[in-house]
């Protein structure tokens, strides 16, 4: 990573409180469990993980939509603190755009696009003289052209595609440094949904944005970003270069899901996939030591059950959570051996 | 296609309108395939080509908008749509034919234990002789799906959405029917739950014969099942041929970018995107429907291309394969 990092994330948690009677409280559920992570400018991120993982309470968590238990948050060299009100909170909104999953709940149905993207604008003191002329731009860079088309339509108007494409733009609107993404394409047709990627891509590239991609779906990853970072109950087990994550998955978990995912091809219909059976855990009373030992098949007992991996690094740059991988260990392989 | 003998489903020239405000909408516009017993069937398509549609046509569960309703489905060599309504629920739905609903986890009745809810279908078809024998039989089907007995006392929201898509699956499997309509079974399931289900589904085409018709959006996950492939655009189908030639190589232009839009996660490929907008149904272009975000789009794609065997089984409705 280099020196400018634009997000630094450090022992993150966010927990939600379960029940509450006064002070009685039965328990927490813990979304997101110490996390760790830089982002440095320029640079896309994409966090893969099942659902009920955490991602997307990370990434409410980052944008400010919920306040973290503990833990720091710096973007841009502004500590975050859980800014609820005021100027702080006025920042984050600015420097950070959100994607949201679903397009057309995200887009108020009854406001034009002109006004859906004139409100951030408004609200953030742009000049009226400016707030055309920066509405157009934007959409002529979410390729909603030519522009006259589109700014007295209703998001009902727009087609899946258009409609998230006017939700990028809203989150370019005010030029945020930061985008976060949560599951951007998921909703859309396949067909469609590399064209998006690809516009995001571009965006990210031209503004030197840093973006964090937050998706269940490995197979677009590649596409999309430098990184990707593993995340199962709560924790970022794995944290590697794409590349590096595809071809040589440390984790037991990556290589399931490595594993899960097919590509088009006819062979599949003759295989039967070894993947573990089982659910990801309860969050409220997560499994001691390794999150993932209970449906681990290397579990090693007395080893993984008992303490909470650190986070080794077998290779340069590739950062593991997993006892398999601990010091002067050298990690055997079954298939090989 | 006038054979009718050895096939298990022949449709031919299926269509299903709706009557809106607007004006007719054509869902389903003249589909013809034939399907053999064993080998599944994946139909793939964007959304609002008309795939969830056609199986709901060939089940006959019509909403009342209904516009138009002609062609014909053969179902074991009888003309299943020559079936009066009563006679059609009572020997066909559910105990020759059933369908897995899409979000079909969110199709379970919340107040009704799951046990009580699989084993259903054979109290109303008569095919068990009391609740005991019927939720025996719902035990069995649950084990055959991968979910454990237990759960047959409990309620659905005690069951993880993977678990409610087994029941849901066990209870379009319990009656032993020959066809089973899969629409999005895994859509809203994680990566490993989608895996596993897939496995369950390949094992029970293995081990019981049963045929699958599996409509989907996602192509990677399609070819985990398929033996057959068809391509559905505008309402019709474009392309339908074996899953090994598919995969490799489609013909139709559609069915082309189709698949070079499927990203990939071993291979490094260029990704191709679909320009424009799929027809509106409602007045769908005349000629080929594609024409108009086709590459290869020539004079002769005004009129409209038929859907005709090109050999080795393999049918394409375009006129470069004519």
């Amino acid at each position: 990573m280099t020196d400018e990092a634009l997000l630094s994330v450090s022992e993150l948690r966010t927990w939600y409180e379960l029940r509450k009677w006064g002070f009685f409280h039965a328990g927490y559920v813990k979304a997101v469990d110490g996390v760790s992570f830089d982002l440095a400018r320029r640079e896309a991120v994409t966090i893969v993980g099942e659902s009920g993982s955490g991602k997307s309470t990370l990434a409410k968590t980052l944008l400010g939509l919920v306040p973290p238990t503990s833990g720091e948050m710096t973007i841009a060299g502004t500590k975050l603190d859980g800014e609820k009100k005021g100027k702080g909170l006025a920042w984050v909104r600015a420097n950070v755009g959100f994607v949201q999953q679903d397009p057309y709940g995200a887009l108020p149905p009854f406001m034009s696009v002109q006004r859906i993207l004139g409100e951030p604008l408004e609200i953030h003191g742009v000049p009226k003289t400016d707030q055309e002329q920066r509405i157009r731009e934007v959409l002529e860079e979410v390729r909603l052209i030519p522009y006259g088309d589109f700014i007295h339509k209703y998001p009902h108007m727009l087609s899946g595609g258009q409609q998230q494409r006017l939700v990028i733009a809203r989150a370019l609107v005010l030029e945020p440094k930061l985008i976060v993404a949560d599951e951007p394409v998921s909703m859309l047709d396949a067909s469609v949904r590399v064209e998006v990627l690809q516009l995001l891509r571009r965006i990210q590239e031209q503004h030197d944005l840093g973006v964090i991609y937050i998706t269940h779906d490995l197979s677009t990853v590649r596409y999309f970003s430098e990184f990707a970072f593993v995340m199962y109950a709560a924790k970022l087990v794995e944290k590697a270069e794409v590349k590096e994550l595809i071809h040589n998955p440390l984790h037991p978990y990556s290589q399931a899901l490595l594993t899960a995912i097919s590509d088009p091809d006819a062979a599949n219909a003759h295989i039967i996939k070894e993947v573990p059976g089982g659910e990801p855990p309860s969050l409220v009373r997560p499994p001691s030591g390794c999150r993932f030992h209970p449906r681990c098949k290397h579990f090693m007992e007395g080893v993984c059950d008992v303490d909470e991996p650190p986070a080794f690094q077998p290779v340069a740059g590739h950062e593991v959570e997993c006892w398999l991988y601990r010091e002067g260990e050298v990690p055997v392989d079954e298939e090989s051996a | 296609m006038t054979d009718q003998s050895n096939g298990l489903l022949n449709v031919e020239d299926l269509k299903l309108h709706f009557r809106t405000r607007k004006g007719p909408v054509q869902a389903v516009d003249g589909v013809t395939f034939s399907l053999e017993r064993g080998p599944a069937m994946v139909v793939v398509g964007e959304s609002g080509c008309g795939k969830s549609t056609l199986a709901r046509a060939i089940l006959r569960l019509l909403p009342r908008n209904v516009h138009a309703y002609t062609g014909r489905v053969f179902l074991n060599g009888t003309d299943v749509m020559k079936l009066g309504e009563e006679r059609f629920r009572k020997q066909v739905r559910w105990v020759q034919m059933s369908l897995v609903a899409q979000a079909a986890m969110n199709s379970l009745n919340p107040v009704v234990k799951v046990g009580d809810q699989v084993a259903e279908p054979l109290l109303v078809h008569r095919k068990a002789a009391n609740r005991r024998e019927a939720l025996g039989r719902a035990a069995e089907a649950f084990r055959m799906v991968g979910v454990s007995t237990d759960f047959l006392e409990r309620y659905p929201f005690e069951l993880s959405g993977g678990m409610r898509q087994r029941a849901v699956l066990a209870m379009a499997l319990i009656a032993n029917p020959d066809l089973v309509f899969l629409d999005e079974p895994t859509s809203a399931l994680d990566v490993l739950t989608q895996t596993n289900i897939m496995n369950v589904l390949k094992g029970i085409k293995r081990d019981l014969g049963m045929t699958f018709i599996l409509i989907t959006h996602d192509i990677a996950t399609s070819s985990e099942l398929a033996d057959r492939a068809a391509v559905m655009y505008g309402g019709q189908l474009v392309e339908l041929c074996d899953a090994g030639t598919f995969f490799s190589e489609p013909l139709h232009p559609y069915a082309r970018k189709l698949m070079a839009s499927v990203p990939t996660l071993r291979e490094d490929k260029a990704l191709d995107f679909i320009p424009g907008q799929p027809p509106s149904l409602l007045n769908p272009p005349t000629g080929c429907r594609f024409a108009e975000r086709c590459p290869s789009r020539f004079e002769k794609c005004t009129e409209e291309p038929p859907f005709q065997d090109v050999g080795d089984g393999r049918w394409v409705k375009c006129w470069l394969h004519v």
